[in-house]
């Protein structure tokens, strides 16, 4: 039986740090910059309270889950640092980071568990005898922070959470004490709208009362249940792990930066993508090589990547960059990448080889023949549709008139496209994790080849003095409905090109991959 | 009423987030489809009795192999996402413009087209996918169901198709509008999976196996679905077997030259288990040819499709129609199949509503019959008609080809192998069977079910496997005959004798044809070749303003004639000896002569035989050869059969 949601507390050895000459922002830097491990452990030790009571809260007070939970998350931030915005809020990255991953564990186990357990479960919270104000909320309320915008959802854990005053927030925000005291009372206004539900006498004042009684700041250091020295063990473990995996931002990663820069040509909003790029490419072999390391097996998950396996991304509006990458691979090579895929972890790492084979122009610069037919990126808003066409139109199909020599009607000749198509229609999850899109792709080769009629037996393509002419073109299209994470890549199809008839004869057959990505649109 | 505390975090998130959330997250997979081409007969057999490998694991292992050492053709690998609950499509096509409209050869000779539609050739793969939340036993990965319809179109040539007025007859082509010959070959299934899994799909025979000689080529294609946060199940956790409830049925079709198909199958004692090992033999040592084989996987409920054809656009056209234009038939194999014996009931509901439940008699698949159709076309080739012989230059070709169809209902036996039917060919007009006017050969088609069905059905056949021989009897013989079931009322005459001299060669077998038909159901095979052949009416032409007086003429026209064996019956009840229900009909086709080809063709028809035998109510005795009809040919002289007696001997098992 789990002890119950309230009171809250946590290790007595966890007292938050709060040396005034020192913010979040000066200790992330310094680890940053030299991997400095005291600043860490001043991190750990100043984020471990709210970090685990968040996960307590989230794994139904199981606290053993919510120490594997603080450790997963501050692993995270000791390998994935570097990559960090600036000037980021550490204290609300790491309550979005610790709800997913605090989801995912939670989703893991709830998978194990028979229907028939889960309905007791559920019937025996129904004949509970009314519980206080607070355990009716503290379950909701880590998903109604999760709703509130990224600026008040921030101003409520600095102040609540982690018990500052409005002064020390307007420096950490970078704004002043009354736009503070402003946004804090709106944000606890959305905050009692939402929870309203759940606990109908709730007032504003009232949910600041009990925020600050039960929320890790007032009740941080009442009688501590968790195991002792557990932010110490969490923190050595983090930068032990931090040490045996690749650092964020290097590598393949950068490649894949520079490469889709390169390719999406000078637009200037998209610059800074690249950046977020980079950091998601480095997220996503982080995680691969986490879950090697730590021997997790993915058979619970549904789909690709959980929530947690992606960076927490604050999204300044509802819209996201969509990328569409037509890449040609030959035929032996695609073989072999087919071959060796079982689609477990997401495809972002299968892009960035392929974008790193393509060369840094991506017309095939490495040996094995891989170039990049066409890549297509755009801005969505969330719950639009809207097509990105690069192509142009060629007369395929034209109609004859019958007298000799034949003559095609005006008006009457067909067009067909050649070049690249993407139709996506995006839809954001409300938790801007993930992206809901709706795609149709198509590429028309550019490689139109005409054919005269009557047909030259011999298979000449020349016309005589008494011919028609057509165009023959190759198309490779895919219609699918997919889920991405954000910041996450996936094939979207892959297929063989059917050979033009003779004008192909001894070129190597090539496959068509097609990836999409979506990434959130960067704050710059 | 208190709100319940949901304590998960994913029902929090549905409680704020009622629209699109990370806990509404549906799963995906990817699914990759592969067609392999592999010539030969020897894999295509062992994997339609295939007891150890139902799942096709290890032959999808070994052909991989075989594409890397190039003793296999890779012919399509393509990969699609699927969102559980959706459809996804994916199509890598080369669009080929195909002439539609043509101007009129015109003095120049030359025939061009004017307008055009385009024809997608490549491959596609449509899938819709479902994803259970439960996990397999024995794999611990979760049940996909997916439908699914890949389809393969290839471009295989132009041909130059002879149009009338024009000399060539698709030899040069000079002048002649060439038109594509495009291969398709479809499946439309509804398989189960989980993450590293490889469903053996279909097999089909390639579409060119009938256009080319050498050895035929089958194409077997797979599915290999991956579910994404899935890794694959390991190896050793792998099932080897297909799915409760879903089996591959294949239907194999071996030929033997007509003779010796009749020996084997009067002599078979109905264990079909040991006539296929024996004709796959024959198979291996080259005194018998695989000449079609398709499978494909279906479960209970569904109808499953296999189909491997080639298009062909052919001239539609007539001397008194001069304008001209193109249909198409199709050359090549399909089988279709469903679980039959569906029944259903029905219910009331609470609000009165009537709603309509189907039940199915064998849900595990052991007491299953299926119902199956398989088609098969073949030996297509231009026979050159002159028409009209004061008129050379309107030489034209038309086609003939041979078809064959089998629909039946049935049980397969606890083996997994059932002979399910045979029939004759029908001889060739001209040149496709060389042998065609002396012999002609039968095919014999098999039914097996991968993985076998249980043993519960142990000595459960109730189904009959009706066997029709015609035997050419010389006069001195057919006329005792005819006599001696003449004073037998009709009732059938045994058999035994007569066999016996068949089997010693005192005469032969003019035609058969067999098939297994179910306890009140009906079943047919049909093996004809589709000939044209000039019809020649008298018409006479009315009084109009220009006419003061009616003219009596002819009218010509070419008509689709089916020329060859159908057999249908009828199985009256589940009597211990059944009471069927048989008709016979039997064409045969004018043979052409070589010295005839120059020649007009009046006479053809006059060379035709029409043999139709109706059999109502008939008891027959299992394993028991009779003698049900003897008649004279009324062929003309010239014909094959003329001054021929035939008999016909039913046999029944």
């Amino acid at each position: 039986m789990n002890p119950p949601l309230s009171p809250l507390s946590v290790p007595d050895d966890v007292t938050p740090d709060r040396s005034p000459d020192r913010d979040d922002e000066d200790l992330l830097r310094e680890y940053r910059a030299s991997r400095d491990e005291p600043a860490f452990r001043a991190l750990v030790q100043r984020h471990f309270p709210a970090v685990w009571s968040t996960a307590r809260r989230l794994v139904n007070g199981d606290a053993a889950l919510a120490e594997d939970v603080s450790q997963e998350v501050f692993t995270h931030l000791a390998t994935h640092a570097q990559s960090l915005p600036p000037r980021v809020v550490l204290g609300g990255w790491l309550h979005r980071h610790t709800c997913f991953t605090a989801a995912k564990a939670v989703r893991a186990a709830s998978r194990r568990r028979s229907r028939e357990q889960l309905a007791a479960a559920m019937n025996h919270s129904q004949q509970q005898p009314d519980p206080p104000p607070w355990p009716d909320i503290a379950p909701h309320l880590d998903a109604a922070l999760n709703a509130l915008p990224a600026a008040d959802r921030d101003a409520v854990i600095l102040r609540f959470f982690e018990n500052r005053g409005f002064s020390a927030i307007a420096r950490t925000l970078n704004t002043s004490e009354d736009a503070v005291r402003m946004r804090t009372s709106r944000a606890l206004e959305k905050l009692r709208r939402l929870l309203g539900k759940h606990s109908s006498a709730l007032t504003a004042a009232a949910l600041a009362a009990l925020l600050r009684e039960n929320s890790i700041a007032a009740s941080a250091l009442a009688a501590s249940t968790a195991p002792a020295g557990a932010a110490a063990r969490i923190a050595t473990t983090a930068l032990a792990r931090a040490a045996s995996l690749p650092a964020a931002g290097t590598g393949a990663a950068a490649e894949f930066a520079a490469l889709t820069a390169a390719l999406r040509g000078a637009r200037p909003a998209l610059i800074g993508g690249t950046a977020l790029l980079l950091a998601v490419t480095a997220v996503w072999k982080w995680n691969a090589a986490l879950n090697s390391a730590t021997g997790a097996s993915s058979a619970a998950l549904a789909v690709s990547a959980s929530p947690a396996a992606v960076p927490p991304k604050t999204l300044t509006s509802r819209e996201v960059d969509v990328t569409v990458h037509f890449i040609l691979v030959p035929e032996a090579a695609a073989l072999a990448i087919m071959n060796q895929r079982w689609n477990a972890d997401g495809d972002t790492d299968l892009l960035a080889k392929l974008l790193r084979e393509a060369g840094p122009a991506g017309g095939g610069a490495g040996s094995g023949g891989v170039r990049v037919a066409q890549v297509l990126t755009g801005t969505w808003k969330s719950e639009t549709t809207a097509t990105l066409r690069q192509a142009r139109d060629v007369p395929a199909l034209p109609k004859y008139g019958r007298k000799k020599p034949p003559v095609p009607r005006k008006g009457e000749t067909a067009f067909m496209p050649v070049g690249s198509t993407a139709m996506v229609e995006v839809m954001l999850s409300d938790d801007g994790q993930w992206c809901d899109l709706n795609l149709k792709t198509s590429h028309h080769f550019a490689e139109p080849v005409p054919h005269f009629w009557p047909d030259d037996p011999g298979g000449s393509r020349e016309p005589g003095p008494s011919t028609v002419e057509t165009t023959e073109f190759r198309e490779s299209s895919a219609s699918a409905q997919l889920l991405l994470p954000l910041g996450g890549s996936t094939l979207v199809q892959c297929s063989q090109l059917p050979a033009l008839s003779d004008a192909e004869a001894g070129r190597p057959a090539l496959r068509l991959f097609t990836f999409v990505t979506a990434q959130p649109v960067s704050p710059s | 009423m208190k709100f319940p505390v949901i304590t998960t975090a994913p029902a929090l998130l549905l409680l704020f987030l009622p629209a699109f959330s990370s806990a509404q997250v549906i799963p995906h997979a990817h699914l990759r489809y592969l067609s392999i081409g592999k010539t030969g007969a020897a894999t295509a057999l062992a994997a339609a009795a295939s007891s150890k490998d139902p799942g096709g694991h290890a032959l999808f292992a070994r052909l991989m192999t075989e594409v890397a050492e190039g003793k296999a053709t890779l012919l399509a690998d393509q990969e699609i996402i699927v969102r559980s609950g959706q459809r996804s499509k994916v199509a890598a096509v080369r669009h080929f413009p195909v002439p539609v409209d043509f101007t009129g050869p015109g003095t120049a000779g030359v025939i061009l087209p004017t307008d055009f539609t385009t024809e997608g050739c490549g491959q596609t793969l449509e899938a819709e996918l479902t994803i259970s939340g439960a996990l397999i036993p024995g794999v611990d990965r979760q049940l996909q169901d997916i439908n699914l319809a890949p389809e393969r179109k290839e471009l295989l040539s132009l041909y130059p198709w002879p149009v009338p007025g024009l000399r060539g007859t698709g030899e040069s082509g000079g002048g002649l509008p060439r038109l594509p010959l495009i291969a398709v070959q479809k499946t439309a299934t509804q398989p189960l999976s989980w993450t590293g899994n490889t469903v053996l799909l279909s097999i089909s025979p390639s579409p060119t196996t009938g256009l080319t000689d050498g050895e035929p080529m089958f194409c077997y294609q797979f599915i290999r679905s991956g579910l994404n946060g899935e890794t694959p199940a390991p190896p050793d956790a792998r099932r080897t077997g297909t799915e409760p409830g879903e089996r591959r049925i294949h239907a194999v079709t071996l030929r033997l030259p007509r003779q010796e198909a009749a020996a084997v199958m009067l002599q078979t004692d109905g264990d079909d288990a040991a006539l296929y090992a024996r004709l796959s033999g024959m198979v291996t040592a080259g005194t018998a040819t695989l000449s079609g084989h398709s499978a494909v996987v279906c479960r209970d409920g569904q109808r499953s499709k296999v189909e491997s054809l080639v298009n062909f656009p052919v001239l539609d056209w007539s001397p008194q129609h001069p304008n001209f234009s193109y249909e198409t038939r199709n050359i090549g194999e399909a089988l279709e199949v469903e679980t039959g014996g569906m029944t259903a009931h029905t219910t009331r509901t609470e609000d009165g509503r009537t709603q309509v439940i189907p039940v199915f008699e064998n849900h595990n698949g052991v007491q299953s019959t299926w119902n199956i159709a398989l088609e098969r076309q073949s030996g297509l080739e231009m026979v050159p008609w002159h028409p009209a012989a004061s008129k050379p230059d309107e030489a034209g070709a038309l086609p003939e080809y041979l078809e064959q169809n089998l629909s039946a209902e049935f049980r397969i036996p606890p083996s997994g192998i059932l002979c399910a039917g045979t029939i004759s060919s029908s001889p060739a007009t001209q040149s496709s069977e060389p042998d065609a006017a002396s012999e002609g050969t039968t095919d014999i088609t098999f039914v097996t079910q991968t993985p076998p069905p249980g043993t519960a059905e142990e000595g459960a056949r109730p189904q009959v496997h009706l066997q029709a021989f015609m035997l050419s009897l010389p006069a001195a013989d057919g006329v005792p005959l005819a006599a001696a079931l003449k004073a037998a009322s009709g009732a059938p005459l045994p058999a035994e004798r007569w066999v016996q001299r068949l089997l010693r060669g005192e005469f032969p077998c003019a035609a058969q044809a067999s098939t297994v038909v179910f306890p009140g159901r009906r079943s047919k095979m049909l093996g004809v070749r589709k000939v044209r052949l000039q019809e020649t009416r008298p018409l006479t032409l009315p009084v109009t303003a220009n006419r003061p007086s009616p003219v009596t003429t002819q009218s010509v026209s070419w008509e689709q004639n089916d020329c060859g064996v159908i057999l249908t019956v009828e199985h009256g009840g589940a009597a211990a000896d059944p009471v069927t229900d048989i008709t016979w009909e039997w064409d045969t086709a004018p043979v052409l002569a070589p010295d005839e080809m120059d020649s007009p063709d009046a006479g053809l028809e006059a060379r035709r035989y029409r043999q139709k035998i109706e059999l109502r109510d008939l008891k027959l005795p299992r394993a028991q050869p009779v003698i049900a009809d003897v008649r004279a040919s009324n062929a003309r002289e010239g014909a094959p059969e003329h001054g021929r007696w035939h008999a016909l001997v039913l046999l029944a098992r």
